[in-house]
């Protein structure tokens, strides 16, 4: 009986608190669909668009779709979503989200600070209101949203924006893995031929030269610290214990959509249907 | 060794205070460029008012009252201290958030009338300065945010133990904030402008 009070009187003092915000998703893919509405292959072209788009221009634009933004206003919610996601590159803030909100009806557009000048507010409205909502309002949603990226890209093609950054596979945690396992394994090898300090720094140096042939200056500079370290510690024979600790730091997951850190200021416009 | 000790000790103390000195300054400047922020966008809707009211004008002419309080509240806007001056000040402070939000519920009430006049709406003109007019009130309220967490951050810091004493030192104090809006007084025109059929 004791314990069942106790438990009891546990129960009462934990938070009963409802929570009234709707989750934001993680960023995975530039089109995210939380509906089931598109099917796998409408997605996909939308996705390769988007991704033609930021190969060519550089800027960031994703699609979401939510059953819901719950009590709260379809543009919190999306600012909460670009707030977490950071759609854009850094400094440049040329991010741009299509946000919509199916149950409820409601459609917004939130651009980054950076493309404030190329994409304002009475453009977006008119992107909602006059391409997407037509289409929303005879249940196609795929037509919707393409027409709604059609015309962003548009816009975006037309304005100056910095290059595109070459993308470097320094996300690839593969390659660091390869330069520790090689370190380890000529370790003893170049001790034997340069000695403990020589074979360290030979050893960074092919470590360097191979990070720098897979992926340019930092992870050659990586593999050179890791290489070095790597000799130091297992040049008196230990063959143990591969300290791989800071290795699998960069590893950024190769392969998915990040956000570029960009800002957003609150630019863009809602809409309906 | 005990020297290495005393000084690691003198290096730790010094990490640890710092005094926050840095941090308070920093913060400070996060504040004027917040403050900076909401300025532009409380300016840029104060640009926007006079077309609107001329748009509406001349469809809903005879609407005098709501017409003039808004006029009036723009005014009252226009004649506010805003630089950086303000942010220490608390009576100038409130007085800006007054001002602010009787210009809000001017434009709401104008907004609302403008609903009933079928031509106005379909106005290209007025739904490019109604896009706008929304598009700026939801940047206001970005840039609120932004600024009510750098002062709430600011101020914690010129609150706890040890930067406190730093703050003391050197007169600085916490910086007023905007007050949570009162749902009745003060509510930024949440208004949809797009009621479905057309």
């Amino acid at each position: 009986m004791k314990t069942l009070r106790a438990l009891l009187a546990l129960l009462l003092c934990l938070p009963l608190w409802l929570p009234a915000e709707v989750a934001v998703p993680e960023l995975q893919r530039r089109v995210t669909d939380l509906t089931a509405t598109l099917t796998v292959e409408q997605v996909n072209t939308l996705e390769n668009q988007l991704r033609t788009l930021e190969q060519d221009k550089g800027s960031q634009v994703a699609v979401l779709m939510v059953p819901s933004t719950g009590e709260e206003t379809i543009f919190d919610y999306g600012m909460r979503v670009v707030e977490h996601w950071r759609l854009g590159r850094q400094g440049v803030d040329d991010g741009v989200l299509l946000l919509i909100a199916k149950n409820d009806r409601k459609t917004q557009i939130l651009v980054g600070r950076g493309l404030e000048g190329a994409l304002p507010d009475i453009t977006a409205k008119r992107i909602l209101q006059d391409l997407v909502r037509p289409r929303l309002r005879d249940g196609d949603f795929d037509g919707g949203i393409r027409s709604g990226v059609d015309a962003i890209g548009k816009v975006l093609a037309g304005e100056a924006l910095p290059p595109p950054a070459k993308r470097s596979h320094k996300g690839s945690s593969n390659n660091v893995w390869l330069l520790l396992f090689a370190a380890a394994f000529l370790a003893p090898i170049l001790r034997q031929l340069f000695g403990r300090t020589g074979g360290s720094l030979v050893g960074g140096g092919l470590a360097a030269g191979a990070g720098w042939f897979m992926g340019g200056l930092l992870l050659a500079l990586g593999g050179f610290v890791l290489g070095v370290m790597i000799m130091l510690l297992l040049g008196s024979g230990r063959m143990g214990g591969l300290y791989i600790g800071g290795g699998g730091g960069w590893g950024g997951g190769g392969g998915g959509f990040s956000g570029g850190g960009g800002d957003f200021g609150g630019g863009g416009a809602s809409g309906d249907w | 060794m005990r020297r290495l000790v005393s000084i690691l000790l003198l290096l730790a103390m010094l990490n640890l205070s710092g005094c926050g000195y840095n941090t308070l300054q920093s913060q400070d400047e996060q504040i004027n460029a917040g403050w900076s922020e909401v300025q532009n966008q409380y300016q840029r809707r104060y640009d926007l008012i006079p077309n609107l009211v001329n748009t509406v004008k001349g469809y809903a002419a005879h609407e005098k009252g709501v017409l003039e309080e808004v006029t009036r509240a723009r005014a009252s806007v226009g004649g506010l201290k805003v630089d950086a001056s303000v942010l220490n000040d608390e009576a100038a402070f409130a007085k800006f958030q007054q001002a602010q939000g009787q210009l809000s519920s001017a434009l709401q009430r104008l907004m609302v009338v403008a609903e009933q006049y079928p031509n106005l709406k379909a106005d290209g003109n007025f739904r490019d300065l109604q896009a706008q007019l929304e598009g700026t009130e939801n940047r206001i309220a970005v840039a609120r945010n932004r600024y009510i967490k750098a002062v709430q951050t600011y101020n914690t810091t010129v609150r706890q133990f040890p930067s406190n004493l730093t703050a003391k030192m050197f007169d600085m104090q916490t910086r007023p904030n905007f007050a949570l809006p009162n749902a009745a007084a003060e509510q930024a025109p949440a208004v949809n402008f797009n009621t479905g059929g057309k």
